[in-house]
């Protein structure tokens, strides 16, 4: 402890006063000559030890007074080893929340400008001589600086130049990766300031959530040198905001002039109810469609589009609605490749001449439905080639990027290399069942290659049961090529029939590998392996009639369809993707060395080289902080349009009560403080120690009022009397 | 009779002229006028002339006087009194206590006892007087001549306070020399042990005495006023004292003294003894008219 005016603490000798007055009139006392000395015995006799407490009590009080005010005069300061951090330089680290809900303007400026700013006072407040460093919430494993700064002007000056960043924020993560920044950090006292808007979606109260924030404050109390952890709330809580929260389409690939269906959920965050709502739908940058739409508070609302593009290539569609407060989420846009052709090679095993008993003569129609239906004016997406199995080869592999083996006995040492190098490089393979199909080989050979999702067991056969067929079992499909079958209306799985199919042996640990529908039987029908980048899947039965009814039911054509585009979509690197994931690329290996350019969203313009990886030429940039379009231009000069969006989690714009705030902050063993004064008193208490002359004094004022209610407890008899 | 004025204020004896003394307890003996007695056609001796007063009985009035100087003049004889009464005055060190008024509590006791041996002698009764502390000081024995009230007079302007208490030891002393039944007044603050007083009170009872307690105290001693640090010295006790605060004290002291008088009183009422409270702050009129009043049953 130490005083802010050590003179005044002399005044504790005032507590001699009482103690002095007392001996002076206890020496200067009357003299009565007494008669009734019996009663004054009597009572001493009764009465001594609680009047002799009562003495001690009030002389006690009537020394502490002035003490206490003595004290309180000389304003005493508590410390305990704050005192040894008093004028110490200070290692802080910031950990500044730049998720895009700070993007929210309020008066006086969104609320990241505010959480910067702050930011930048903090630093530019600090000792010369402290070092700093930033982790920023919503991409926490990127420290601003690699090792911590001291030119704190600088490193304010790059604070008050950033802008809000749209990702997500990570709390705990950012907390964890700041603990480890703070190891390589100078001083040994140190300082964490949090700054968030403390938004409900990002500071859940769940326990999980909570426990892994406590978790993580005990850590930083754990370290060797513990930080002071302080929790700084800035801005304000946005009450109105809408948002484009998702966008998809009908199609997995789409071809040229085919229609796709473009559906956006918008959701109202606000109090307010839009009676008529503007949703703007863009094709390639350009209105094409609007809608209205009423949208009430707190309601989610679908609003569909329809449109079809006329040339291949990659094209960006945008749904986007009325601008409020926070417009990072008021746009939504999506890249879709539209595909000219999409090679599929299907390899047939039981070739016939005679119509429609060839084992591939139902799955070529299903594939090419118009070519086949005799409509020249309509084109199909997918372009089947059929060859027989002696026929499969590289030069036969080709472009294509789907292969379909459709019961095939098996195949040479060096057809299976290039089927394998195939699907490693990303392109799709489609293995239906069949009678010719041999067993052994797809076991020794095909499963140890990876190219078999699982080991094939006995053929099942329900030809000689009283019910000679089972059904697939017809369920809530999640998986994208079959999710369009949950709606029976789309076509009913069920109604095949299936009388003979491969039984298989799951590996249920096989993360790789997941069936994905399922007969009556329990046996899989449908199992989807990823194999380096492509994927394969295996159909437990034949793709002709023999074995069962699925080539003449009606939604063999959709369901063929959906298989291999969904097998040729899976081949590209993702082009719609969330705030900081990475743009990747393919080309063919013989673009590796070359160069590509990519266009940013401000329109800066980055050099990239293709790299050679897994024998593609592969291109990736990282810069992808900002929501919005980055454009490729490739090697042959043609555009890949790649899409990040914001995650629409951080559009609900609630925060934390002050109250659940505190609740935080007490979970975490830290400080809460609204602003900049707060956090300097609070700093100034770390530092300096805490002022107690307030509660010393309520202290005083309390033994007053005690003393006199004492006294006058008492002589009350004698009031009364 | 001797004039009272050495000790009495000429108003306190106009005040007390006309006090009757009411006796609530037959007593033995008679007096014409005044007292009822089983014992009727008692032989007495004349003694003086006294000039008649409203309240004398018309029989009693010495018509051949009436004849020679045209005044009424009642006969009084010098055995016609049936009542014996005793004045006891407590004249021990505590009865010494002067509070602002700068009269003792024995002074004001003795002023007490002068107007009762006045009223008592005025009704040709007999009084005596006896003083004590820890044992007799003086012991006059009643009569119911004029000399014999300047004699009282005279032993109560001599009687000063001194000495420790020792009320029932001395009362246990007294009784036996009380050698006919009569009206014991006792003036006194009693301060002793109540149970042990009460004990020798309860003596005189037996002794078919009729006890009136003046209980003398001194407003000091009912309301302890002090406020500083006080040095009480006993006054009974040469160099005892207690150094107490009063402010704390006083309370306390307070409850005792509520608790002393409460048993005080509640034993006298046991013991028919009638209980008179007499502050030295009061006038002696208050406290004679209290008494008597209490005596007729006056509420």
């Amino acid at each position: 402890m130490s005083f802010m005016n050590l003179a005044l603490v002399g005044g504790v000798a005032a507590a001699a006063i009482p103690i002095l007055v007392h001996l002076i009139s206890k020496s200067q006392h009357r003299e009565v000559k007494w008669g009734a000395m019996h009663l004054i015995e009597l009572t001493l006799k009764s009465q001594q030890r609680r009047l002799r407490f009562e003495h001690w009590l009030l002389m006690l009080l009537r020394c502490a007074i002035p003490i206490l005010l003595a004290l309180c005069m000389a304003r005493p300061i508590l410390k305990g080893t704050a005192a040894l951090w008093s004028n110490a330089k200070t290692s802080m680290l910031v950990v500044l929340d730049n998720s895009y809900s700070l993007d929210f303007k309020g008066a006086g400026g969104t609320n990241f400008e505010k959480a910067r700013d702050t930011a930048a006072e903090l630093v530019q407040e600090l000792q010369r001589g402290s070092d700093v460093n930033v982790v920023l919430m919503s991409d926490p494993k990127t420290p601003l600086y690699d090792t911590s700064v001291f030119n704190t002007d600088a490193v304010a000056e790059e604070l008050q130049s950033m802008q809000a960043g749209f990702g997500q924020a990570q709390v705990s993560t950012a907390l964890e990766y700041g603990a480890e920044q703070l190891l390589n950090m100078n001083h040994p006292h140190r300082e964490v300031v949090l700054i968030s808007d403390f938004q409900r979606i990002s500071w859940p109260t769940e326990e999980g959530e909570a426990a892994l924030r406590t978790r993580v404050g005990q850590q930083l109390q754990g370290m060797e040198m513990p930080p002071n952890l302080t929790l700084f709330h800035v801005g304000v809580e946005g009450l109105e905001n809408i948002c484009v929260e998702t966008v998809s389409t009908s199609h997995l690939l789409l071809g040229i002039n085919q229609t796709v269906t473009v559906q956006a959920s918008l959701r109202n965050y606000g109090e307010r109810n839009h009676e008529a709502l503007r949703v703007i739908f863009h094709a390639d940058g350009k209105p094409v469609d609007e809608q209205q739409i009423p949208l009430g508070a707190g309601e989610r609302r679908q609003v569909r589009f329809r449109h079809s593009f006329d040339t291949p290539g990659s094209h960006v569609i945008e749904v986007a609605t009325d601008s409020d407060s926070l417009k990072a989420d008021n746009i939504f846009r999506a890249s879709i490749p539209v595909w000219d052709k999409v090679p599929v090679l299907v390899i047939n095993g039981a070739p016939d001449s005679e119509p429609l008993k060839g084992e591939t003569d139902f799955l070529q129609i299903a594939l090419q439905p118009y070519r086949e239906g005799g409509e020249p004016d309509l084109v199909d997406l997918l372009e089947t080639r059929i060859i027989n199995v002696a026929d499969f080869n590289s030069a036969a592999i080709g472009d294509t990027r789907v292969v379909v083996l459709a019961n095939v006995s098996q195949l040479q040492r060096s057809q299976l290399n290039e089927l394998q190098t195939f699907v490693k490089d990303g392109g799709g393979l489609m293995i239906f069942g069949g009678d010719q199909l041999d067993q052994r080989w797809y076991n020794e050979q095909l499963l140890p290659y990876g190219l078999l999702p699982a080991r094939l067991g006995a053929v099942a056969d329900k030809r000689n049961d009283p019910e000679p067929f089972t059904r697939m079992v017809v369920q809530r499909f999640d998986h994208p090529a079959l999710k369009v079958f949950s709606n029976p209306r789309n076509g009913d799985l069920a109604s095949a029939e299936v009388r003979l199919w491969h039984r298989t042996v799951e590996d249920p640990d096989n993360e790789l590998v997941r069936p994905l529908a399922r007969l009556e039987t329990g046996d899989a029908f449908l199992i989807e392996k990823i194999y380096g980048n492509g994927r394969v899947l295996f159909c437990a039965t034949a793709c002709d009639d023999a074995w069962s009814s699925l080539p003449l039911r009606p939604f063999f054509v959709p369901f063929s369809q959906r298989l291999c585009t969904y097998l040729a979509s899976s081949v590209m690197p993702p082009r719609n993707l969330g705030v900081n994931e990475k743009v990747v690329a393919h080309f063919s290996a013989e673009h590796a060395g070359q160069e590509v350019v990519v266009t940013d969203t401000e329109n800066e313009q980055h050099t990239l080289p293709i790299e050679l990886r897994g024998g593609r030429g592969v291109a990736t940039f990282e810069e992808t902080a900002r929501p919005g379009l980055y454009t490729l231009q490739g090697p042959k000069g043609e555009a890949i349009h790649f899409v990040v969006n914001t995650r629409r989690s951080e559009s609900d714009l609630k925060q934390l009560t002050l109250e659940e705030r505190r609740g935080v902050a007490a979970a975490m063993n830290a400080d809460l403080v609204q602003d900049l004064g707060e956090y300097r008193d609070l700093d100034h208490t770390r530092r300096f120690g805490q002022e107690i002359w307030k509660p010393i004094f309520a202290l005083v004022l309390f033994f007053l009022f005690f003393e006199l209610w004492l006294e006058r407890r008492m002589a009350r008899q004698r009031v009364s009397g | 009779m001797a004039p009272l004025t050495d000790m009495l204020q000429p108003e306190e004896l106009q005040s007390i002229a006309n006090l009757q003394l009411m006796a609530n307890q037959t007593v033995e003996g008679v007096i014409t006028g005044m007292h009822r007695s089983p014992h009727k056609g008692f032989s007495v001796e004349f003694a003086q002339h006294r000039e008649y007063v409203q309240g004398d009985e018309i029989r009693r009035v010495d018509w051949k006087v009436f004849a020679k100087t045209d005044r009424y003049y009642v006969r009084e004889y010098e055995e016609e009194t049936n009542l014996r009464a005793m004045l006891l005055v407590d004249s021990s060190g505590s009865m010494g206590y002067a509070g602002e008024s700068g009269q003792t509590k024995l002074q004001h006791a003795l002023k007490l006892a002068a107007c009762l041996a006045h009223i008592i002698m005025r009704q040709s009764d007999s009084i005596g007087l006896m003083t004590f502390d820890a044992g007799i000081r003086a012991h006059i024995p009643p009569r119911s001549s004029n000399r014999h009230l300047r004699v009282l007079y005279e032993e109560m302007l001599r009687t000063q306070p001194g000495g420790e208490t020792d009320l029932s030891k001395v009362f246990h002393d007294i009784v036996p020399r009380l050698q006919k039944r009569g009206m014991i007044f006792i003036l006194s603050d009693c301060f002793t042990d109540v149970k042990e007083l009460l004990k020798s009170l309860a003596h005189f009872k037996h002794a078919s005495h009729e006890v009136v307690i003046f209980h003398v105290m001194d407003r000091d001693e009912v309301e302890f006023p002090f406020d500083a640090w006080t040095r009480f010295e006993n006054l009974e006790m040469a160099g005892e004292f207690r150094m107490v605060d009063p402010t704390s004290f006083r309370a306390a002291y307070l409850d005792n003294f509520a608790k002393f008088t409460a048993a005080l009183k509640a034993g006298c009422q046991r013991h028919r003894i009638d209980l008179v409270p007499m502050h030295t702050h009061e006038s002696l009129t208050d406290c004679l008219v209290r008494f008597l009043r209490q005596r007729q049953g006056v509420a």
